[in-house]
């Protein structure tokens, strides 16, 4: 049984206990994701929900959720403590930033942390993390310059005191974005969430007659650890070398990592990565370790539910200045579209160690292009378009044709969209042959035309990458398709602000998932049942695969297919 | 009652066995048989076992006045693949819909998840040229040629059904019905579905993926039905026929076979209305039903005399208990939630030193250690036996013989030596953690349906519930368990105990100060005019409800609260009232509203149902209530000390009124109950088992 902090917890006990931790998690994560008024939040799960120990490292997470967050989130709360020590909070407190260099390099990311009081000291504390549907500035966007054009920061401040909000904040808020209601709404829904973890962990304690969490969550940490080691030590030891490139806004964006592999870490150096860009590309340091960090748990897959301890195990370096350790005043508006390729160049660089445990790149960032105007209702909007692209080939299964990854992102709602905005879509379907080929065919990706139905103007910040950096294979498996944007049939930047006039077509190819090994070792049948699901072209077939069909399309033609894989 | 036909029959297929009861409705005296599932053929098991209970009766098929039918056939076709080859017509540039899904993924970490096939591959869905807009007006009308065209090039896929799915079909059926006249008259012999008919709902994957369902299943459950239907008629069989819906409800013949994704969850859905009809009989208006078997648990809610339910459900599941890796379904279902925690559950100590108990299971073969087949791993059903709360000379009534040291070996050697004890240890550790899995369910499943359990009963059934019940319980902090007789007939039982019903919907997304009334009420008519047709028709006249509610949120979020409307004409002078009522609704969910945001409506609800049937059975007298103690054995109690002298009781010869502290262990065929110390256990007139937990 839980008795003092110096006992060792039983299995038993500890098991229940862990549990216990991660369904009030979970539950607190239910909560806001219901709640929640932010498109982004419901849509792209950009939201997490955390419980950390006094010293503010992080213990639980919610098992769903950005899992990016999760990096930013372990990062956090030492700069919360930093500004409000324990003595400086009361019960019913409730602290908040949307400052990008403590959170997630986005202002919207708003951290809230509520201390969690249990027989008049703290014993641990509640975070969660959504993102705001609004906060102020122009219109989300890669054409920043300066993060003050993005939106108003908050430092950390308390938002509550005592359990009573604090009305010159909420009236400051209030003033400066475009949508009060719904921004207060989202706040009323974080602290619901964290008033869930709080109220569980004290029911917790009281039921177990505990003063405090210490010895659990001591256990949970060394356990998490030692499952992070234990999975660390089946990557073989070793430096391995990569390197990948982005359109970038203007110029292409280089992006490198020298990955060393020890026994029991990883270490990750991103020396001779671009520097930051003079528009809103780019990411913290805090962001683009989270971004890595995911790829190295998704890699590893340690035995238990990932949380803080797990990432002490990644180190991680960039170059102050660079793209991904963007310093202030840097523009952070579009950060995905530079800091979304580093999975893939992790994984890409630990398939000379793992080739087995990792895919072949993503066609991602995804479209993410931010709107807005006028409803059906006659109401404001501002809401993301979403579009995913194509997952890349895994060594024993196909990718899968449009996904969400790594943010979780849901398929863009045709009939509710057209239910609230004056949008009338003409196509959202999968791009035959945007899979790259491979043993291993990449995942299809998506093409979205919409025509704009508004009698005014609609406000688009484009945001979109891979237009000439297409997905790159593993092993020999092709490149997935590349990306493309267009107004009324001619391409337009990829990351400006443009604006859609009525009766214009707006219309967006993501990019597709790679191949992951040689076409030509496709079963001809599998090329032939993806020829007649129109995953792939006849003329492609032909030409990547080396397969040929018999003059009826409705067989494989053997004698040619076995010449044509021959003479290569 | 027609005093000619005086017997109803409850029938309910399951995978491994065919349960059917016969009611007496003069006596209420029951009668049950249980045959094996005949997979191939269904109706061969359930013509057997009807025999069989007529037999018992001394009756014949002229004198049944009911039968009514629960089957997992359309949830099998699904999971097995055994549909109907089924093509899908879709607006032009949306036929991937069915594919893409929700687009996200359910593990965050995993680089290798997978998802379910379509029903329908992308050889078989085709786009045509028709475009209706969100108010329903047509923006371009069919091309029907098209239609032929796409017709024609099915032709050598070899169809036999055929879904249709056009952008907002939901708002005017019109394009879809003329595919429908075009298909009508081109292939008449293929099966077809109507997106329009089978969910005019908003969302264009959840309505295509039901409307492939539906068509994917319905050659198959039609033909089965059918052919049931004209046996029991051949018989001589003059009884209304009833199948048992998804929603708690039953459904006509003829709504089964025109909408067979509505039998999904017909199984579970009896074991619920089994439930909601003790909830009544037991004047508990709050109950949790904790069904647990040998693979899986399954609880759910009865919430003021009525099951809670759901508007969407997963089959298929490609990961097992995960949501979001099945299918998903929009039809009206009762909502459980199954957790991977049942006899068979696997215990075992990971690389971590923890224990985890399920969600794998050892199932029937290779088995639990100690029913000495192929098992050798330790299971739910070891510790069990291990820490005393079963017999291993009286399991299934002695059907079965355990092997208590073979458990030992599988607990001590798998989790004993892990965790440093010995197997009674272990025992109790594996009891603790799969019983803490289930209560941390209930728990989290409570919250989100804004519920606070300890003032609930629980209600224990299946064959490992009563067994773990009272612990389930302490954990939650609910003190009333209830264990009903004759558990393992119950599901057929309940289909006896629900009454007709079908739901109806249409999506219609608007402001709610916006919302265009005469329209609604145009809507609403005539569907409760449909639904009134459709009892008529099946004898049903009186004491016919309509229930009618909207689906309701704050403008731009996601998920919606259901808020029951008034019946009769709805209008702007009951704004202010709805508006209280949703936000009396979102409170009671999520504990505070907010005034400010606008609220807006998404789809629109009308149940029409029958009375719920009376039903009134009597269990067979029990025998020599002084002979109920038959003996004691040493048990072990969680959260407790050494083993206990417990005494042990034969539940069939307890009589209403027996009285028993605890601990004691009341044993019969089906289950075994353990009442913990303390707690105070007596039989009530229903012979029920109820016990007291101390507060």
């Amino acid at each position: 049984m839980l008795q003092t902090r110096t006992t060792a917890l039983d299995a038993t006990t500890l098991t229940m206990a862990w549990n216990k931790l991660l369904t009030i998690v979970d539950e607190a994560q239910v909560t806001l994701l219901r709640t929640a008024f932010s498109r982004i939040v419901t849509e792209a799960w950009d939201f997490s929900c955390a419980l950390f120990d006094t010293k503010g490292e992080m213990v639980a997470q919610g098992r769903h959720g950005l899992p990016a967050f999760l990096g930013c989130m372990a990062q956090a709360l030492h700069d919360f403590i930093a500004a409000c020590p324990p003595q400086t909070l009361e019960p019913g407190d409730s602290l908040i930033t949307t400052d990008p260099w403590i959170g997630a390099s986005q202002i919207n990311d708003v951290f809230f942390v509520t201390p969690i009081f249990h027989r008049g000291r703290i014993v641990a504390y509640a975070m969660s993390v959504s993102h705001s549907p609004d906060v102020g500035g122009r219109l989300l966007s890669a054409d920043s310059k300066e993060v003050f054009e993005e939106g108003f920061r908050l430092p950390i401040v308390k938002l509550f005191r005592r359990g009573e909000p604090n009305e010159d904040l909420f009236r400051i808020i209030r003033l400066n974005v475009r949508v009060p209601e719904i921004v207060v709404g989202d706040l009323m829904a974080q602290l619901a969430a964290n008033t869930i973890m709080a109220r569980r962990l004290v029911e917790f304690l009281e039921a177990r007659k505990l003063d405090d969490a210490d010895a659990l969550f001591a256990q949970v940490w060394e356990r998490s650890d030692l499952a992070m080691r234990q999975a660390i030590a089946k990557i073989p030891p070793g430096t391995y070398h990569g390197e990948t490139e982005a359109d970038g806004f203007e110029r292409p964006i280089t992006l490198r990592c020298a990955i060393t592999v020890r026994s029991d870490e990883i270490e990750i150096d991103c020396t001779g990565c671009s520097p930051q860009d003079e528009h809103g590309i780019n990411c913290t340091k805090r962001w683009s370790f989270a971004e890595v960090a995911h790829a190295c748990v998704c890699v590893a897959r340690p035995a238990s539910p990932v949380n803080g301890a797990m990432l002490k195990r990644i180190r991680f370096s960039a170059p102050e200045g660079s793209v991904i350790n963007a310093t202030y005043p840097a523009a952070l508006g579009a950060r995905a579209l530079v800091s979304m390729y580093l999975q893939g160049l992790i994984f890409r660089t630990l398939a000379q160690a793992v080739p087995e445990r990792v895919i072949a790149e993503t066609g991602t960032p995804p479209h993410l292009s931010a709107y807005m105007g006028i409803g059906n209702g006659g109401r404001r909007y501002v809401d993301i378009m979403f579009l995913n692209g194509g997952l890349g080939a895994r060594p024993n299964m196909d990718g899968i044709s449009s996904i969400g990854w790594p943010a979780n992102i849901a398929g863009l709602p045709v009939e509710v969209t057209e239910n609230e905005k004056p949008l009338l879509f003409l196509e959202k379907e999968l791009l035959a042959d945007s899979g790259g080929a491979g043993r291993q065919r990449g995942g299809l990706a998506q093409g979205l035309t919409v025509r704009s139905a508004a009698a005014e103007p609609i406000t688009i910040g484009v945001r979109l990458d891979r237009i000439k950096h297409p997905p790159l294979g593993l092993f020999g498996g092709g490149p997935g398709a590349a990306a493309s944007v267009s107004v009324n049939g001619a391409a337009v930047h990829s990351k400006k602000t443009l604006s859609l006039k009525p009766g214009d077509l707006y219309s967006v190819r993501c990019s597709g998932g790679a191949g992951y090994g040689d076409p030509h070792e496709r079963t001809p049948l599998a090329v032939l049942a993806d020829i007649r699901d129109g995953y792939v072209s006849r003329e492609r077939a032909h030409a990547a695969y080396g397969v040929a069909l018999t003059t009826t399309g409705e067989a494989i033609d053997e004698a040619e297919t076995r010449r044509l894989r021959a003479g290569r | 009652m027609d005093t000619d036909k005086h017997f109803a029959i409850g029938v309910d297929i399951g995978g491994t066995f065919t349960d059917v009861i016969l009611v007496d409705e003069r006596t209420g005296r029951v009668h049950s048989a249980k045959v094996l599932t005949t997979p191939g053929q269904p109706e061969q098991a359930v013509l057997t076992a009807v025999d069989q209970v007529l037999g018992q009766a001394q009756a014949a098929h002229p004198a049944v006045r009911t039968i009514v039918h629960g089957t997992t056939l359309a949830t099998n076709a699904i999971i097995e693949r055994k549909g109907a080859r089924t093509a899908l017509l879709a607006t032009r540039g949306f036929r991937d819909a069915l594919e893409t899904a929700t687009e996200m993924r359910y593990d965050l970490h995993d680089l290798f998840i997978a998802f379910p096939e379509p029903l329908i591959p992308r050889r078989r869905r085709i786009g045509v040229t028709e475009r209706t807009r969100y108010d329903g007006k047509v923006l371009t009308p069919l091309d029907e040629a098209e239609v032929l065209a796409a017709l024609e090039a099915l032709r050598s896929e070899g169809v036999e059904a055929i879904a249709v799915c056009f952008l907002h079909a939901y708002a005017n059926p019109a394009n879809e019905e003329a595919a429908a006249r075009v298909i009508q008259a081109t292939r008449p012999e293929l099966s077809l579905t109507l997106s329009s008919r089978v969910l005019p709902e908003i969302g264009e994957y959840g309505r295509v993926s039901t409307t492939a369902a539906n068509a994917y299943v319905q050659p198959l459950v039609a033909r089965y039905l059918s052919e049931l239907a004209g046996a029991l008629r051949t018989r001589g069989s003059r009884g209304a026929f009833f199948v048992m819906g998804s929603n708690g409800g039953t459904l006509s013949l003829d709504l089964a076979r025109a909408f067979p994704v509505r039998l999904v969850e017909s199984g579970p859905a009896a074991g619920v209305s089994i439930a909601a009809h003790y909830a009544g009989r037991l004047g508990a208006p709050n109950v949790m039903a904790f069904d647990m078997g040998g693979t899986t648990a399954k609880i759910s809610l009865i919430v003021d005399g009525k099951p809670t339910r759901t508007t969407e459900l997963e089959v298929a599941r490609v990961r097992r208990f995960q949501k979001g890796s099945g299918l998903l379904l929009k039809a009206p279902a009762v909502d459980l939630i199954e957790i991977g925690a049942g006899g068979g559950s696997i215990a075992r100590v990971d690389a971590l030193g923890l224990l985890n108990v399920g969600p794998d299971s050892a199932g029937a073969v290779p088995g639990p250690a100690c029913y000495g087949t192929a098992g050798t791993l330790p299971t739910v059903t070891d510790a069990d036996l291990l820490l005393g709360y079963l017999d291993a000379g009286y399991f299934l009534g002695g059907k079965m013989k355990l092997h208590p040291e073979q458990a030992a070996v599988a607990v001590a050697e798998n989790v004993g030596k892990a965790l440093g004890t010995d197997a009674t240890g272990a025992a109790r550790s594996i009891y603790e953690v799969v019983n803490d899995n289930m209560a941390n369910a209930a728990s989290v499943y409570a919250a989100e349906q804004g519920v606070d359990l300890r003032d609930f009963t629980l209600l224990a059934f299946g064959g490992a519930a009563p067994a773990h019940a009272c612990d389930v319980a302490r954990r939650i902090g609910i003190r009333e368990v209830r264990v009903p007789f004759a558990a393992g007939v119950l599901s057929a039982l309940g289909c006896l105990a629900s009454p007709f019903s079908f739901d109806y919907v249409f999506g219609y997304m608007r402001e709610l100060k916006l919302v265009d009334w005469h329209s609604v009420n145009a809507r609403f008519a005539a569907m409760e005019r449909e639904g009134r047709q459709h009892l008529a028709e099946a004898g049903i006249v009186a004491d016919v409800s309509a229930r009618f509610s909207a689906d309701m949120r704050y403008l731009s979020q996601r998920y919606e609260v259901n808020v029951p409307l008034p019946a009769g004409p709805l209008g702007p002078e009951l704004l202010d009232r709805l508006h209280d009522d949703f936000y009396a609704a979102y409170r009671q969910h999520y504990g505070r509203d907010i005034r400010e945001v606008p609220v807006e409506t998404v789809s629109w609800r009308l149940t029409v149902s029958g009375p719920t049937p009376e039903l009134a059975v009597t269990w067979p007298a029990s025998g020599d209530a002084g002979q109920a103690l038959k003996g004691r054995r040493p048990v072990v109690f969680p959260d407790g000390g050494p083993a206990v002298d417990c005494p042990v009781y034969e539940r069939n010869r307890l009589a209403p009124g027996a009285e028993i502290g605890g601990p004691a262990i009341i044993e019969d065929h089906e289950s075994t109950a353990v009442v913990p110390p303390g707690a105070r256990a007596w039989i009530d007139e229903l012979r029920m088992l109820a016990i007291s937990l101390k507060g």
